[in-house]
């Protein structure tokens, strides 16, 4: 069996969908639970598939930033980020008679917090790169949806 | 047609979350026994074609959508249900509490900032009521506030921003719905200290669910007995009621676009949005 190319490993998962509830999703030996694509009730009971994804998006950079910041030994003392992602036409996901736009994502925005006393100039220099190296943030990138990140350092 | 096939119910989405309460009745219904199946519709232009081309057998329309429907059948639709809250409106005409206005003719010469223009109540039915008072749109200055035109004033953005083209001075008055006005003096989106309701209209109905003359007499009775179903006083129902602001479902009447109609008949509405 052909090795895999190391620029393109795989990654597996399994789903299964029960009638009411969430979709199951198995990774490795972990499990989590997903919703519905995305919901306008407040009161719904699982994280949708779009709140996963806007978590995953922020999650490559607080979860990077760290990283990064301790292979260059740099302290962070707390990391926190907001993200606000909106859609380019929601009634299209709802099949609305008369919606004309797509359901896909327009942009998406983070507000990001890090505190420490490095130099803001060091904390944005990493996120940078955090950003350069994120599959997922280049990804959306790529496929023309408006990011912005917004970084507020304090001590 | 079978009769347990679902009944097609038409509504129009002016924010994404109608579509939850939509879920709640539609589970309600299918309690019931009445399976019913909901299309969505971006305005009520849209809705009102799908019921005329029958691909909807029930339509949630607004007053200006019924008598669109009226109109473009020959008056051959039937107005069946309605909620308690739509009997009985009012429009208020709002002004800044000491600027010196005692009756609506004094607004001769003075601008009025209105929602949308498809707007009944913030729009069609105050032009109206300044008409009546002998302000005829060439002694008024009128200020159209077109926010989601389609959607017949419900969406409050309009009538939002005409109160608040009040609020800076650039209109002398400007048009609400009573349970606007109600609603934004409690939350202080109106300071009811600073402004008051200088005139209010004659009472007229708003929503109604419409069905053409010919929907069969054994779906329309399913649909009126499970909507009569539901009460105020099970906990069950009332969330979904007050979601859809009701203590009561009733019987439509007709009698109350009475003052709409000539609105839209005097301004020449249809040949000026066709």
């Amino acid at each position: 069996m052909e090795p895999d190319d190391p620029r393109h490993p795989t990654w597996t998962l399994r789903l299964t969908a029960s009638a009411e509830g969430p979709a199951h999703a198995h990774a490795r030996g972990q499990r989590f639970d997903v919703g519905d694509a995305l919901s306008f009730d407040e009161a719904y009971p699982h994280a949708t598939a779009l709140e996963h994804a806007l978590a995953a998006a922020g999650a490559e950079l607080v979860n990077g930033l760290r990283a990064l910041a301790r292979l260059r030994r740099l302290e962070l003392d707390a990391v926190e980020a907001l993200v606000q992602g909106k859609l380019e036409d929601a009634l299209a996901h709802l099949a609305v008679v008369g919606a004309e736009g797509s359901p896909a994502l327009r942009s998406l925005h983070v507000r990001l917090y890090a505190s420490t006393l490095e130099p803001e100039g060091a904390v944005r220099e990493l996120l940078e790169q955090v950003q350069a190296r994120a599959p997922l943030w280049q990804t959306l990138r790529r496929a023309g949806v408006q990011l912005s990140v917004e970084l507020k350092v304090a001590p | 047609m079978s009769a347990d096939k679902p009944i097609v119910v038409g509504a129009v989405i002016y924010d994404p979350k109608v579509t939850v309460i939509w879920g709640i009745i539609r589970d309600f219904f299918e309690q019931q026994g009445r399976p019913i199946d909901v299309s969505f519709f971006k305005n009520y232009e849209l809705q009102v074609d799908a019921l005329l081309q029958r691909r909807l057998d029930v339509a949630w329309n607004s007053p200006l959508a019924w008598l669109d429907a009226q109109q473009r059948t020959g008056g051959r639709c039937r107005a069946i249900v309605m909620r308690d809250t739509d009997r009985d409106r009012c429009t208020h005409l709002v002004v800044r509490t000491g600027a010196g206005f005692s009756s609506v003719p004094d607004l001769r010469g003075k601008t009025v900032a209105l929602g949308a223009k498809d707007s009944p109540q913030a729009a069609l039915i105050p032009t109206e009521m300044l008409r009546s008072f002998g302000l005829y749109p060439r002694e008024v200055t009128l200020r159209n506030f077109d926010v989601m035109v389609g959607l017949h004033g419900d969406h409050t953005g309009g009538e939002l921003e005409a109160f608040q083209c009040l609020e800076r001075g650039e209109a002398q008055a400007s048009a609400m719905l009573d349970l606007n006005w109600d609603r934004w003096s409690k939350d202080g989106t109106v300071n009811p200290q600073q402004f008051r309701v200088l005139a209010t209209s004659e009472p007229f109905d708003h929503c109604n669910f419409t069905v053409h003359r010919d929907f069969p007499e054994a779906r329309e009775r399913s649909f009126r007995e499970a909507l009569f179903a539901m009460s105020y006083d099970d906990p069950k129902h009332r969330e979904m009621m007050d979601m859809e602001g009701l203590k009561a479902w009733l019987p439509a009447r007709t009698t109350g676009y009475e003052w709409l109609a000539r609105a839209v008949d005097l301004q020449k509405f249809w040949e000026q949005n066709l």
